[in-house]
């Protein structure tokens, strides 16, 4: 422990007790350790020598690196046996993917588009004119050096959704794109019930049994799009919404080989949703922050 | 066994002895502030719908994700005055943070309602806002305000350094700081690079990356188009779209190898840093591309900084000879490096052999 003794640590010691710390230069050279407690420090309680400290310090340093350097790889690769574990152990903080627009770039545009009915005053069914939400929600984007975030909303949404959608089988799909409601016992109308849904699309699995998972993800989804749709509706149309249904638009630009073409050479898809019926209140501030949304990105009523 | 040794040595003095790359993470902390400041002005008016009240549509995916509970506290959907609240304190904190002030306490209360935030809403994400995450919790432990921010103004202008708010007993030692600091430069240079060395596989895999045309994918989506005639000029010409293309993909996954030698350091860093800035300009991905192009600034020594300062002061210095009547003599700008070179530079760049 001479303060002559030129090797890096303890040159890098004496620095590190210089200026900067709460203690005077004197105690950079003999016995650093005299008494003084190193709270945050592995061997806080023994106050070692600091060379000893600093040493402990750059394993630390290197056991942390090495952790995350290890953790981190497993994450991003794409399976192996105890990537479930990991990724359980760094919760959605440090859990990552970078296949951002990687491996195939996506290609299409996609959208949210909604419809509503409402009861007239004879109490008869009305059917409003489809909307487009994702439209209205990426007004926010052409313009704007740096767009709001609404730009992702349904879009984003949608891409989830859709998704979902693809992984259920061709009955189980037909299936979805059909209505959800049913007559009420004593008359009128009410929404079938997420256990009688699952039952149903289980019934027509390839396997039954197999995707109950794939089944659950989707009414998730589904259930919330009915949310979406319904305050969003509601706002839009200033009516006691009582049953909606939405429609995914998708649009392809042009390949590179024909990007100067005129002619347009992927034809526009959509994929329309049964009716949904509405059974919950919208409260009003939530209605509030819709209309004011809708008034500010341009929406025509 | 004695290479080892000498070897472990030679890292404990390195990363016990004192704090590197103290002026690239200053410039990190700028470049965040900006990210973040931007980022929440740009959706003040939104901020209802997009995490809010209005956004419990949401919620049946959003409370599957398991958050630390911490980040659930901040942002409540049922009061809108409360939510409010969080937001306005989350507006400050960035200030602070962009500024410079108190980093150390600054910058965690920052990462609680910054990642609070983001957990009211699972469609909103972006790998901009993941890289945020990540290395913004790493930079706790790394003195982000030596440089360029009101923490060093004060200590200037007291002749000393800013009072420890831990003291005594509980005064942390230098070679503790030292080694936090080190570790988070350390975590965060390596969470770049693993960020470009995994895009960089998957765009290996996807075939219009290796037929040189994603690039013009890109910038044809109506989500990413800020500037529609602006990207549309982008894809002009073919062999542009190729070279960004080919370049986007190579440069990422070599870019551990790059940065070794200087020379193909300054060109890699060069070119992420224009990609970056593409992204932000073409894409509007200005939170994602700011924190990009803060980390790659780590990889800037500080006597390539100091170097940058020098010319920068003497450049400022022609400029004011050549315009005589528009500044008072004497006076330099309140921000950017020349303040630094105040200190001789022979004291903080390495041997004074």
């Amino acid at each position: 422990m001479t303060p002559i003794t030129p090797t890096p640590v303890e040159d890098a010691l004496r620095q590190a007790q210089g200026p900067g710390t709460a203690q005077g230069p004197g105690t950079a050279q003999g016995d650093t350790g005299s008494g003084r407690k190193r709270p945050g420090s592995p061997a806080a309680s023994s106050s070692p020598p600091p060379k000893r400290a600093a040493r402990i310090a750059a394993a630390v340093s290197i056991a942390l690196v090495g952790v995350y350097v290890a953790g981190t790889l497993i994450i991003v690769s794409p399976t192996t046996p105890i990537r479930g574990a990991v990724v359980a152990a760094a919760g959605p903080y440090f859990t990552q993917k970078w296949n951002v627009f990687a491996p195939s770039i996506m290609k299409t545009n996609i959208t949210y588009s909604v419809q509503a009915q409402w009861r007239d005053a004879d109490g008869a069914l009305v059917k409003s004119d489809w909307v487009d939400v994702t439209a209205l929600e990426q007004e926010a984007v052409a313009g704007s050096a740096e767009p709001s975030r609404i730009q992702k909303s349904s879009w984003n949404a949608m891409l989830a959704y859709n998704a979902r959608y693809l992984a259920l089988d061709a009955a189980q799909r037909e299936i979805v794109r059909d209505t959800f409601i049913q007559r009420a016992d004593g008359g009128g109308y009410t929404a079938q019930s997420a256990a009688s849904l699952i039952a149903d699309l289980d019934a027509v699995a390839t396997q039954p049994g197999s995707g109950r998972g794939d089944i659950v993800r989707f009414l998730r989804y589904d259930y919330m799009l009915k949310e979406y749709a319904t305050a969003f509706s509601t706002a839009y149309f200033g009516e006691d919404v009582e049953r909606v249904r939405w429609r995914i638009d998708r649009t392809r630009p042009n390949d590179f080989e024909h990007r100067f073409d005129r002619e347009q050479q992927f034809d526009d898809t959509a994929v329309t949703f049964g009716w949904r019926q509405v059974d919950d209140v919208i409260d009003p501030e939530t209605l509030a922050v819709y209309r004011d949304v809708i008034s500010r990105y341009g929406g025509t009523r | 066994m004695n290479i080892v040794r000498t070897q472990f040595d030679r890292f404990t003095g390195w990363v016990t002895g004192s704090m590197h790359a103290g002026r690239s993470l200053s410039a990190l902390r700028i470049l965040y502030g900006i990210a973040i400041v931007s980022f929440l002005f740009t959706n003040l008016a939104d901020r209802h719908y997009l995490w809010g009240v209005a956004s419990k549509w949401v919620d049946p995916e959003a409370n599957r994700r398991a958050w630390f509970p911490l980040f659930d506290l901040v942002f409540t959907k049922d009061s809108a005055f409360a939510f409010d609240l969080a937001y306005g304190v989350l507006i400050v904190l960035a200030l602070l943070f962009l500024v410079g002030w108190q980093t150390r306490f600054v910058t965690p209360v920052l990462l609680v309602f910054w990642v609070g935030l983001a957990t009211n809403s699972t469609v909103l994400t972006n790998g901009g806002d993941t890289i945020l995450r990540i290395t913004l919790f790493f930079l706790i432990f790394a003195n982000l305000s030596k440089h360029w921010s009101v923490d060093a103004w004060l200590t200037r202008r007291r002749g000393r350094e800013l009072r420890p708010i831990l003291r005594g007993r509980l005064a942390i030692p230098g070679w503790f700081a030292n080694a936090a600091n080190n570790t988070a430069v350390m975590l965060c240079a390596y969470q770049i690079m693993l960020v470009y060395v995994n895009s960089g596989i998957y765009k290996l895999m996807g075939p219009e990356w290796r037929e040189g045309t994603a690039f013009y994918y890109s910038v044809v989506l109506d989500v990413f188009r800020p500037f529609p005639a602006l990207n549309d000029l982008t894809w002009q010409f073919g062999a542009f779209v190729w070279v960004a293309t080919f370049l986007s993909v190579w440069v990422q996954l070599l870019f551990p190898v790059l940065i070794l030698w200087r020379p193909t350091r300054i060109l890699a860093l060069a070119f992420t840093i224009m990609m970056h800035f593409g992204i932000g300009l073409f894409l509007g991905l200005w939170p994602f591309s700011l924190a990009m192009i803060a980390l790659d600034l780590l990889f800037v020594r500080d006597r390539s900084w100091e170097a940058v300062g020098r010319w920068a002061k003497h450049a400022g210095g022609v400029l004011r000879q050549l315009l005589p009547e528009r500044a008072p003599a004497g006076r330099t700008t309140e921000t950017g490096p020349p303040a630094e070179t105040e200190r001789p530079v022979t004291t903080t760049a390495g041997p004074a052999s």
